[in-house]
């Protein structure tokens, strides 16, 4: 069963949850460019700040209380009628993507003070809209509230992507729309069936979805109508025919936002729902699922490696990733549990990190395709040694806090299936292979453009740093504090986390171990059992 | 005292991070903080070595842990350190080896670019090859693992505007990889089998694996996996020739001293494992029998100076494999650190010749260096006697030890034993061969290009003084063992091996036998003096001793086309594949589904049309008709 409190007696949750939104519409009523762009780094900062408190002042379970808890919550009756309620709290998994979410979309936002030159304003209302409801789908412990807050990211969304993207812009917004919207229909279709079943949509307390499954065959159609929805926003192969379109055609900020958090919540939706809530489907699919996590994850990978633009080269690594982050969910042990939520983190702060980059090397040499560059690290030094860090953070370097989530998901995969972990694996070869060879391709080797004809491609008119409607200079010299300034944070964690991931898995692991009590049965026999 | 173990790491770690933050040093600073931290590490490193001296062999050990690393599910880790004679050995022998080359660099990487980048990543490495040694689990083992590999490959490519360099430094860093695999595999089947990977953990229940089982045989193979990687042994050899692209010193201390060697201690560290399984042993000592006369072929026909001693690298390791393998794992790490000493001297003799030549390579351009280079030629020589194992130099005792050891195997009725025991004898006469062959080409006969010959200059002091300690270190670091007499390094290390039980066949070290001795040192003798009559006195002349048999000649010039086959083998078909699947499988079935019945809708559904485009709906088909595939297998019996 799982419960809810709040020891602050504060509605701390719903201001970190609001705040963006309110922000927005200020930003609405105000002209001034200076001011909006002020007041929406304030609101993504001050969001984060308060998030960190939160992450501080949650409490950890001692020894004897093990349980699921959702603390600050906070309850209001909505439609009560169809067991809809306003009930927002976080659990040790969901802290901790608040806190990402709100740092993720700080970067998006001040990259976009920057990066966007067109509407500035309107792109950052926008972004401050889709951090809303991002938290949202963290934050919620009733099912239709995070249905509302799920389908309220793809508004803001289809604006982002569809009037800042690059030039096949249109047909990526209506592939990812299409595909998003069918996975929430079916998802829809699903939350009322539980309604018509359990009668209420709340998640925790003794009358909640939890503490009442539904029967086994019932749960079997449901998991499918909700693992649809969850494999596509994740994406899971073959689910990803959207992604490297819509990756490749986003502008920066709001990449920022889709890889690095909106794939975060079809991982979460596995975690929080698909697993509590159905859990003996969650046996029967098990295996399928790990195999199409497996194929997609090497799959992925070896796309990833014959890739000549290098946009392309970071949207494959980024499926790659999530493919082992859904292959650690399904693990259905606590310790591939534990992992596959570190790695959402590491994930989201490697592959900002990685697209970061391409925006940067795009902003310099005009290009994104590997055959016009080379040798980029002898004119941009700095530009190569903090892009390196993010490529090793994305080989899931040992030390490194990929490593940690990584290994984490592989042992949680042995014990359940040693195959299963051997060859999946094998993908740190691959991995370290297609990383090196965008590194190297970019950074190292002959120079492929002199400085002379980076100086006179730098005054053509018609090129474009950053962004695609937007026609300025290319920039001639290597990076600027403000670049650098949003490569540091996302590197410092990298570090820390690989130090000492032990800050997050104490968070995650006691809200992981009852989530596992509730799906496990036994574990199957792994290698250790033929002895 | 013992707490001094902290700081063997955070020097060089502090090195590092001084060198990389401060970007405004002037040279002379960053020539303090390079070769300085290493120092101080090494008098750590000493310090250390005198507390474990000071204890007695049930207590010679020392665990201390820093912090939980983490918690997830039943998996829980703490990263601590271990050090016992074994690490203790290590950390002496890397920071020292380090500290001499770091200050050969000095002179070496003098009026270099990237100068500071060059000390900050040596720091580096030191750092994490002291932490492969002293970690207290496998996990923090493979982080340093990797570690060596990331600054390896960093090394190696240190000019990384060079194509050839990229290259390597690519092809080094994918098969480290490789290895790294082999090791995760190994911590699986650890964590799965005796639920921690810490050391202590894993060795006390090591011997209740049964003999030559599933489990024990594959833990010791996937440790081997990584093992061969790091230590370039067969099959997984091919990125150390290329691996010479980067500085000398980095040859000299990455790829001869200490990183290559790191293959010997995991397996030595991991004997209880290994002790488990016989069969797994006998690999690895035919992994090194074999893998030592392959490598000296290779040796023998190359004429770029550092991909020689890089093949005499790969050959000596093979030693030391060859040690551990036949279960005399002080053997392996005597022969280790005798080779550290003598290798690194070499490399950097190679490193001076190449200083004076103007970065030339090709022997064949060299000849009669030893009047210009007097110094260059007496320490080079001392380290070719050392290598080959001439009597009273530091390479005869280590590599005496070896072959005793695996002679002693094979007398005691194993048939591998004989093997590797026969393939190590015949390789000891090889390596005299080509050793020889190296140096009279390099030092003696006519100069062959009077241009280079006539500006060769001598190395400077900051070179020439660790190449003197070098030098002497290669005459007397040996007589830490006598054949027949006594064995030091063996009641040193003893404590490491007895400390935890091991129900597999206990392997005492072999005693003294005049058989293989007469053998090695004949065949030694004979090599020798085949060198001297072809490449001293050059009748018969070298080219028509290869020419007399053109095509083995060319198989061993060529490497037997490994690197051809590896790539015909692996590289193409993944990069092919890669390309299929982007070109038929992602283009046309992914997205081929969803953009595809779009056109079906078009073309079947012509109401649908005059309603709306038919795009919308027609993705929602496409994925529609991928739900209800899934749905069928599970309806028609997926479970």
């Amino acid at each position: 069963m799982a419960t809810a409190t709040n020891a602050l007696g504060f509605p701390l949750v719903s201001i970190i949850l609001w705040l963006p939104v309110a922000a927005g519409l200020v930003c609405w009523l105000i002209n001034d460019p200076r001011t909006v762009r002020m007041i929406a780094v304030a609101a993504a900062l001050i969001d984060l700040l308060l998030a960190l408190f939160l992450l501080v002042k949650f409490e950890l379970p001692g020894a004897g209380t093990a349980g699921w808890t959702f603390q600050f919550a906070d309850r209001h009756a909505w439609i009560s009628t169809i067991g809809v309620s306003y009930w927002v709290g976080v659990d040790g998994v969901s802290i901790i993507l608040v806190a990402l979410a709100s740092l993720m979309m700080s970067v998006a936002i001040l990259a976009a003070t920057f990066m966007i030159a067109d509407r500035q304003r309107l792109f950052l209302i926008l972004m401050l809209f889709l951090e809303t409801a991002i938290l949202g789908v963290f934050v919620s412990i009733n099912l239709f509230l995070f249905f509302v807050f799920w389908e309220a990211m793809l508004i803001p969304s289809y604006f982002l992507l569809g009037v800042w993207g690059e030039e096949r812009r249109v047909y990526a917004t209506m592939k990812f729309v299409i595909y998003t919207v069918l996975g929430s229909f079916l998802m829809l279709v699903g939350i009322f069936y539980l309604w018509s079943q359990t009668g209420t949509l709340d998640m925790a307390g003794p009358h909640g979805l939890v503490a009442n499954p539904v029967s086994q065959g019932a749960q079997n159609w449901l998991f499918l109508a909700f693992g649809l929805a969850f494999a596509i926003k994740t994406p899971l192969f073959p689910f990803h025919a959207w992604a490297p379109t819509a990756y490749t055609e986003s502008p920066l900020p709001f990449l920022i936002a889709l890889a690095g958090i909106l794939s975060k919540a079809g991982a979460f939706g596995f975690v929080r729902y698909s697993l509590p809530l159905f859990p003996s489907a969650s046996h029967s699919w098990q295996a399928l699922v790990s195999i199409l996590a497996i194929i997609g994850l090497l799959y992925a990978a070896v796309l990833a490696l014959v890739q000549t633009d290098i946009k392309k080269i970071v949207a494959y690594a980024s499926i790659s990733h999530m493919n082992l982050i859904v292959l650690g969910i399904f693990t259905l042990n606590a310790t591939g549990l534990d992992g596959a939520v570190l790695q959402m983190v590491n994930h989201s702060i490697i592959i900002s990190g990685l697209f970061l980059a391409v925006a940067y090397i795009f902003a310099r040499t005009g290009t994104r395709f590997l055959n016009g560059m080379g040798g980029l690290g002898e004119r941009w030094p700095w530009l190569m040694w903090l892009f390196f860090v993010f490529v090793l953070a994305g080989l899931d370097l040992p030390g490194l806090g990929s490593f940690a989530g990584e290994i984490l998901i592989f042992l949680g995969v042995f014990a359940e299936n040693a195959w299963f972990a051997v060859i999946g694996a094998l993908v740190v070869i691959l991995a370290a292979w297609y990383m090196i060879r965008f590194f190297q391709n970019t950074m190292n080797g002959p120079v492929a453009v002199s400085a002379d004809e980076v100086a006179v491609l730098a005054e053509a008119p018609g090129r474009t740093p950053y962004q695609y409607p937007v026609l300025r200079r290319l920039i001639p010299g290597d990076l600027l504090p403000g670049e650098i300034a949003l490569f540091v944070p996302l590197i410092l964690l990298i570090i820390y986390i690989g130090i000492q991931p032990y800050t997050l898995t104490q968070r995650i692991n006691p809200t992981m171990q009852p989530v596992t009590t509730l799906v496990n049965r036994g574990s199957l026999p792994g290698f250790g059992g033929g002895r | 005292m013992q707490h001094f173990v902290w700081g063997i790491l955070l020097f060089p770690l502090a090195g590092f991070v001084l060198n990389t933050l401060l970007t405004r040093l002037d040279n002379r600073a960053v020539s303090l903080i390079g070769p300085g931290s290493v120092l101080l590490a090494f008098i750590c490193a000493g310090v250390t070595f005198a507390w474990l001296q000071g204890q007695s062999e049930a207590t010679r050990h020392f665990n201390e842990v820093a912090w939980h690393w983490a918690v997830a599910g039943n998996f829980s880790l703490d990263f601590g350190l271990w050090l016992d004679p074994l690490s203790s050995t290590m950390t002496l022998m890397i920071t020292g080896v380090g500290f001499l080359i770091l200050l050969y660099s000095v002179g070496y990487m003098a009026g270099e670019d990237g100068y500071r980048r060059f000390f900050s990543q040596m720091d580096l490495f030191i750092f994490t090859m002291l932490l492969v040694v002293l970690a207290d689990n496998y996990i923090w083992l493979l982080v340093g693992w990797a570690g060596v590999g990331l600054t390896s490959y960093l090394l190696i490519g240190f000019y990384y505007l060079r194509p050839s360099a990229v290259a390597a430094a690519r092809k080094a860093f994918v098969m480290n990889v490789i290895g790294d695999w082999g090791i995760m595999v190994a911590i699986f089947i650890m964590y799965v089998t005796f639920g921690t990977t810490r050391y202590l953990g894993v060795f006390a229940q090591a011997h209740t694996l049964p003999v030559d089982g599933r489990v024990a045989t594959a833990l010791a193979l996937f440790l081997l996996v990584g093992a061969v990687a790091k230590s370039a042994q067969l099959p997984l050899y091919t990125w150390l020739p290329d691996a010479m692209e980067g500085p000398t010193p980095v040859s000299a201390l990455i790829h001869a001293a200490t990183m290559v060697t790191a293959g010997v201690y995991l397996i030595a560290r991991s004997y209880p494992i290994y002790e488990q399984s016989p069969f797994s042993l006998h690999v690895v000592a035919l992994i090194g029998g074999i893998g030592a006369l392959y490598a000296a072929t290779m040796g023998l026909t190359n004429n770029d100076i550092k991909r020689v001693l890089a093949f005499s690298t790969m050959s000596q390791i093979a030693y030391m494999f060859a040690g551990v393998g036949v279960a005399v794992y002080s053997a392996g790490i005597f022969h280790l650190i005798e080779h550290a000493f003598f290798k690194a001297l070499l490399f950097m003799g190679a490193g001076a010749v190449m200083h004076a030549m103007q970065d030339e390579l090709n022997i064949q351009r060299m000849g009669g260096l030893r009047d210009k280079l007097p110094f260059v030629y007496w320490t080079f020589l001392i380290g070719v006697l050392a290598i080959i194992g001439t009597p009273l130099f530091s390479g005869f005792f280590s590599k005496e030890d070896v072959i005793t050891s695996a002679y002693g195997r094979a007398v005691g009725g194993d048939a591998v034993g004989w093997i590797v025991w026969i393939l190590l004898v015949l390789t000891a006469g090889l390596t005299a061969l080509y050793m020889f062959r190296l140096f009279f080409v390099v030092f003696h006969g006519q100069p062959r290009d009077r241009e280079l010959y006539d500006h060769a200059h001598g190395p400077s002091l900051p070179m020439k003084v660790p190449m003197a300690v070098l030098a002497v270190l290669s005459v007397i670091g040996g007589y830490l063992a006598f054949p027949g007499a006594y064995n030091l390094m063996e009641s040193w290390l003893h404590a490491v091996f007895v400390l935890f039980p091991h129900g597999g066949p206990v392997i005492a070290p072999q005693p003294f036998s005049w058989v293989s001795l007469i053998a090695t040192l004949l065949l030694t003798a004979i090599g020798v003096l085949v060198a001297w009559q072809v490449y001293y006195k050059r009748s018969p002349a070298p080219d028509r001793v290869s020419a007399a048999m053109p095509a083995v000649y060319n198989l061993v010039a060529h490497r037997y086309y490994v690197d051809e086959i590896y790539d015909a083998l692996f590289v193409t078909p993944v990069k092919w594949g890669g390309r299929m699947l982007l070109r038929f499988f992602e283009a046309d079935v992914v997205d081929g589904v969803v953009d595809g019945s779009a056109w079906l809708l078009r073309r079947f559904s012509g109401y649908a049309r005059r309603i709306q485009t038919g795009y919308v709906r027609n993705y929602a088909l496409g994925i529609l008709f991928g739900a209800v595939l899934i749905m069928g297998y599970y309806v028609l019996g997926g479970r």
